[in-house]
């Protein structure tokens, strides 16, 4: 993929949580790059800060207790994280917005629905408040709830109508980039590809980026370009979503897809990966799978392997898939 | 919602007998012989009884419960004992001073207490948040003659600044004569304020909408005024209410250090005297205030949270 098509390059980020049990080491380093109406997936278990990730690019970790300790978020040849806080108002909601994983609660109780639609229009546009309605209502309208029921409040609507009024605050203003915290966990299954597909569809409109933050294998192979494993606050394996799945080289990524319950064979038991994510206020100083992994070696627990390239795009933070090449 | 007004009214019936009945009972069992009080020491025993008779004493309990009853129902709280003046009268001719001080204390109250719990939750555990809470928990715990005291010392008596005693008539001397005790009662509503404001902000200062309103990208201020402050109003408005209603009752100890004409000083009064007349009226009156705050509060919440509105549509 060519330089310039590159639209948010993260780099080294780490973020730390600073609590009385000892500082959680969320995010150790963590490197991806979104390019221009592509979509990066990041796939990994709770806890392995993914959503950390997500609010690090807009600076929405709370702080205390949470602290951006280094890294570079470089967004339109700016640091994100060393411009002002009215510089970065400007970037959220128009270029760079967010959506949030639990729509139960990620409206605002106490407004009604086009006014939360508004309030994001009317911060990034000079335009009347009748104007700013219209395309309020205009939003409503595309994802698919009617104009009239704008005037309701969240609680008038169902958990999935909810996830559609905040795609449609999220895109309101057509940002470059859509951060989608697993935008379908909360919703029934059923809801979870209306929503999907009205996320593809207007990304595709607007030629969006995104990134797709998600524990379900299936909705990356459906909905994405590029694929990232995220294990204990690292990228473990990186790559375009074909080169991951068909040439899987992580131990990590192998035993999530081998979880995926097969409904071809007759299986008895369903497959897990053994063991807990470690404990991130006290990680281990190798390899952050090695307490789990069937291939672990001395020399995993000695130091952090390197993030290698194993052809094309695709990288894999593993001695082994090392050895393999 | 206007169904639901006229239940809650209707609810207050039963509230109002209940508290009736209950202060008639414990001033007829409370020591001293009206007509003794009336009448002075040295009446005959047969201008006494006669007195009685009148008074209509010699009933029983549950008659003359029933005839005050029939009596209030009829606007008619019955006659002072000391001074033959109209209960109903005297209660309605105090209750405005009573009222533009509560509404002067709970202002200095909300001006004190907002402010501060709001910046006490936004910067939880920093410096300002822990003197705040410690000038609060001061604030609640200070008797309130205590501090009306210190304040007339200092203001009055030192300063010479202000008026000790008594409400100034008309413009500036209705003003300065109304500072003091409006701080006086402000200071303990104050600090039950702060408490509640910074809590109930604590409460929402993390949920999910509000990372929502940060990611629009507006200003801080209006994440904390639109979508903190409007989501942390119901128990903030619920103590105002509940510190407004008890102030609109009178608050005794306030007007007696400033011998302030309210209805508090008026029941205090009235209870050394035993003019039981006086005494219910005043109760009665001071629960008929506090049920209407009551009930404004309940209504207010509706506006608030749309939530409750469409709870009490289904009524």
């Amino acid at each position: 993929m060519a330089e310039n098509n590159k639209l948010l390059e993260v780099k080294d980020l780490v973020i730390r949580y600073e609590t009385d049990d000892g500082v959680v080491e969320a995010l150790n380093g963590v490197s991806i790059d979104i390019y221009t109406g592509k979509t990066l997936g990041l796939v990994g278990e709770t806890g392995a800060g993914k959503t950390t990730l997500a609010k690090g690019i807009l600076r929405l970790i709370p702080s205390p207790p949470g602290k951006i300790v280094g890294g570079e978020v470089i967004y339109d040849g700016k640091d994100l994280l060393k411009i002002s806080e009215e510089e970065m108002r400007k970037i959220r909601g128009k270029h760079i917005s967010m959506i949030f994983q639990d729509p139960m609660t990620s409206l605002n109780p106490v407004m009604t629905v086009r006014d939360q639609i508004m309030e994001v229009i009317l911060q990034h546009n000079r335009i009347s408040k009748k104007e700013a309605e219209k395309r309020a209502e205009d939003m409503l309208e595309l994802v698919g709830i009617p104009a009239e029921r704008g005037h309701e409040y969240p609680h008038q609507f169902s958990g999935g109508m909810k996830q559609r009024v905040i795609i449609a605050i999220a895109l309101a203003c057509q940002p470059k980039l859509l951060i989608a915290d697993e935008p379908t966990t909360a919703l029934d299954v059923t809801i979870q590809a209306q929503v999907l597909d009205l996320i593809q569809k207007l990304k595709t409109r607007d030629n969006t980026s995104m990134l797709l933050i998600t524990h379900d294998l299936g909705v990356v192979a459906q909905t994405c370009d590029y694929v990232g494993i995220v294990y204990a606050g690292e990228i473990v394996e990186y790559g375009t979503l074909r080169e991951v799945y068909k040439d899987m080289r992580h131990p990590y990524t192998k035993g999530l897809m081998a979880s995926i319950p097969n409904l071809v064979e007759n299986v008895r038991r369903l497959q897990t990966i053994e063991g807990l994510m470690p404990d991130p206020t006290n990680l281990p100083k190798g390899c952050k799978f090695s307490d789990r992994c069937k291939y672990a070696t001395d020399k995993c627990r000695e130091k952090v392997p390197e993030m290698v390239n194993v052809g094309g795009e695709h990288m894999v933070r593993c001695i082994l898939a090392q050895q393999e090449k | 919602m206007y169904k639901y007004i006229i239940k809650r009214l209707l609810m207050m019936i039963p509230v109002l007998l209940g508290v009736t009945f209950i202060v008639f009972f414990i001033l007829n069992v409370s020591p001293g012989d009206p007509a003794a009080m009336i009448l002075g020491d040295r009446a005959s025993a047969e201008a006494l009884a006669m007195k009685r008779e009148e008074l209509g004493l010699n009933d029983p309990l549950l008659i003359r419960y029933f005839n005050y009853i029939v009596d209030m129902l009829h606007g008619d709280l019955g006659t002072s004992y000391k001074n033959s003046l109209s209960v109903w009268e005297q209660v309605t001719e105090r209750f405005p001073n009573t009222a533009i001080l509560a509404l002067c204390g709970i202002c200095v109250a909300l001006i004190i207490g907002i402010p501060t719990g709001i910046i006490s939750a936004k910067k939880q555990y920093s410096i300002m948040d822990n003197c705040s809470m410690v000038l609060a928990l001061i604030g609640v715990s200070m008797p309130v003659f205590w501090l009306g005291l210190l304040l007339v010392i200092v203001f009055s008596l030192n300063l010479g600044w202000l008026p000790s005693q008594g409400m100034g008539s008309g413009g500036m001397e209705l003003v300065k004569s109304l500072i003091l005790p409006s701080i006086t009662l402000g200071t303990m509503s104050a600090a039950t304020i702060t408490r509640m404001t910074r809590s109930s902000m604590l409460e929402v200062i993390r949920q999910d909408y509000i990372s929502t309103a940060r990611a629009k990208g507006v200003s801080e201020r209006t994440v904390t005024m639109k979508h903190m402050l409007r989501n942390a109003l119901i128990p903030i408005v619920t103590a105002v209410g509940l510190q407004f209603g008890s102030l609109l009752g009178g608050a005794m100890l306030t007007e007696t250090v400033f011998s302030w004409p309210g209805l508090g000083r008026l029941m205090v009064d009235s209870i050394k005297s035993k003019d039981i007349p006086m005494v219910l009226g005043s109760v009665v009156f001071m629960a008929v205030m506090f049920s209407v705050v009551n009930l404004a509060v309940d209504i207010i919440y509706a506006y608030i949270d749309p939530r409750i509105k469409s709870q009490y549509k289904k009524k």
